[in-house]
């Protein structure tokens, strides 16, 4: 027995080191989120029911609009959430509109206009748990699509990350969108409007929406909220990215300047000036005599350096550099008070003391490093910051010492 | 999960019921070093929690064991199953074969560009001696080979210039040496 079994015992020993190899083996398998080009016909899209939907996770966060206490959150190309946001610390999801092709918005006494792909959506958010088909506005962005010669769209679109701020709402808690409450509005303040973000593609000013694309300026007439009237397109020139609307100007963001129209006559802006600079992404915000605009170099902006250029705009006609400040890569910026909010992308969030504008990048109060900042908007009730990884509020009441209030995070997709 | 408990309960059974006489508890404890061709060798430290029993003229253990294995880029804890096989207990040094196997959670050892880590399963044959004193401890020395499973992912699913998922999927396959007491 014991040489049957030892015997056993040799023969498993050769069998298991046989052919063995003593090499750790590893495997490496990569994949990759890309921008697939899926072609719809106008009559395909223009055919899926919009409707609001249950709430449902962040899962990635475009541009971002403030309206009374509700937060609105694009989601590029897929359609919006709207959002509780009385507390800031404690954002409460409503519900979400699906929305093809959607990348900006604007909401003027309770009407929300969104684009869809080439179309300008209206909706009816008197009760955002009741949203009514939206009206439909053909063909007024037909420009952005290359493909549209073919009769086709392609589906993917700029999709820069945006945010907007809105204004207090005192009333008793509900959901209704209370139009008796008027909001700040971007800069005009005389209407019931939102509140968009510097690196925004429609505004809102003097009874008008103004959108801009990667060339023109599209003007619509809002005096009847609910019924927007397609009036002019104006060619702007190449590289157009931002619009930003202040005391009867518009400020044009593009990757060679910035221009300055005035919409006293809103229905027929009539262009003042162009500072120039060298290629680079630019969105701008305008207080007082004083234009605030970031250059930042990327793939897009190749030639550009990174800094903050405070311009004197005092004569419209006539735009002066008087100083530059070195940045990280700065992206969308905001004023609240005294205090001038940067975006460096994945290197943070700065917050300066703007009060003296020569020395403004001397007066730095804070630098929030820990997070990734596309834009961001001073609300009234916090600052809101919008990045890759989701939606921060923070507040400044000590602006050496910002206080995180929440964090709506990206939930990831499964591939 | 499932069928490992139902293994073990087998096992158990067979020991207590089938042959099962003089059963004696035994504490294993090992620890050597895991070899590979290129790079330098991992650590390793076990114990088993197990009974011995006569089959027939020799003697069998099997218990569960738990561990840790330091590989260069991750830690594991394999929980296992063993079984070895005496085969001349009465001799004063007796050539053994055993063999062990299970799963083995992970973690990272470093590595920020990883999102996270998975363990995987794990096998261990082994040959080796025993040497029998007058009294316990006694002593091991097992060579073996033992193969062992494991992921590091990055997840990202943003649109950008790197990957979004990223799954580097080892399996170590390594030659154990080892001296193990006893009691």
């Amino acid at each position: 027995m014991k040489i049957f079994s030892t015997s056993i015992l040799v023969i498993l020993g050769i069998l298991l080191f046989t052919n063995i190899s003593c090499k750790d083996e590893l495997v490496r398998t990569q994949s990759f989120t890309v921008r697939v080009p899926v072609f719809m016909t106008a009559k395909q899209i223009r055919s899926q029911v919009i409707r609001p939907q249950a709430p449902k996770s962040l899962g990635s966060a475009g541009r971002i609009y403030l309206y009374k206490n509700f937060l609105l959150i694009n989601e590029p190309n897929k359609g919006l959430h709207i959002v509780d946001n009385s507390n800031p610390a404690r954002p409460i999801f409503l519900n979400y509109i699906q929305i093809p092709g959607n990348s900006d918005l604007a909401i003027n006494q309770n009407m929300l206009y969104a684009d869809s792909y080439m179309d300008l959506l209206v909706f009816n958010l008197n009760n955002p748990f009741d949203i009514p088909e939206p009206k439909r506005i053909n063909d007024v962005f037909k420009s952005s699509y290359p493909e549209n010669k073919r009769g086709e769209i392609v589906s993917f679109k700029d999709s820069l990350i945006t945010m907007s701020s809105n204004s207090t709402w005192g009333g008793p808690r509900d959901y209704l969108f209370d139009s008796s409450v008027s909001g700040p509005g971007n800069s005009t303040g005389q209407n019931n409007y939102g509140t968009g973000g510097s690196t925004a593609r429609f505004t809102l000013m003097n009874d008008h929406l103004y959108t801009v694309d990667h060339t023109s300026l599209k003007l619509f007439n809002v005096s009847t909220p609910a019924d927007p009237k397609f009036e002019n397109t104006i060619f702007l020139g190449t590289g157009i990215e931002t619009i930003f609307p202040y005391d009867n100007k518009l400020f044009i963001g593009s990757t060679t300047g910035m221009h300055i129209y005035n919409a006293v006559k809103p229905s027929a802006p009539v262009k003042l000036s162009t500072y120039s600079h060298l290629t680079s992404c630019d969105p701008v915000i305008v207080e007082g005599n004083f234009a605030y605009v970031t250059l930042r170099s990327g793939t897009t902006c190749r030639l550009g350096s990174n800094v903050l250029e405070v311009l004197d705009i005092g004569n419209p006609t006539a735009p002066k550099l008087i100083s530059s400040f070195p940045m990280t890569n700065p992206h969308g910026l905001a004023l609240q008070g005294d205090l001038l909010f940067i975006c460096e992308g994945n290197n943070g969030l700065r917050t300066f003391d703007r009060r003296d504008p020569l020395n403004i990048g001397s007066k730095q109060l804070s630098f929030l490093k820990d997070l990734d900042s596309r834009d961001v908007i001073a609300g009234p009730l916090s600052v809101i910051v919008t990045g890759k990884s989701g939606i921060m509020q923070y507040e400044f009441s000590d602006p050496r010492a910002p206080k995180l209030l929440s964090n709506i995070k990206v939930v990831k997709d499964i591939l | 999960m499932g069928r490992f408990i139902s293994l073990l309960a087998g096992v158990l059974c067979y020991a207590m019921f089938a042959n099962g006489q003089d059963l004696k508890h035994v504490v294993i404890v090992e620890a050597g070093a895991l070899l590979v061709e290129e790079g330098p060798p991992a650590e390793s430290m076990h114990v088993i929690n197990g009974l011995r029993f006569k089959v027939f003229d020799q003697i069998a253990e099997t218990g569960i064991g738990i561990g840790a294995d330091l590989y260069g880029v991750m830690n594991v804890i394999p929980i296992t199953l063993n079984m070895k096989w005496v085969a001349l207990p009465s001799r004063s040094v007796s050539p053994t074969i055993g063999v062990g196997g299970g799963f083995s959670p992970a973690w990272k050892k470093g590595l920020p560009e990883f999102t996270r880590v998975e363990g995987g399963v794990m096998f261990n044959p082994v040959l080796g001696v025993l040497i029998n004193g007058k009294s316990w401890p006694q002593l091991r020395i097992d060579v073996g080979f033992r193969t062992q499973r494991g992921k590091l992912i990055y997840d990202d699913s943003r649109v950008s210039d790197r990957p979004s998922r990223m799954v580097e999927s080892y399996r170590f396959k390594r030659v154990y040496t080892g001296l193990g007491l006893a009691f």
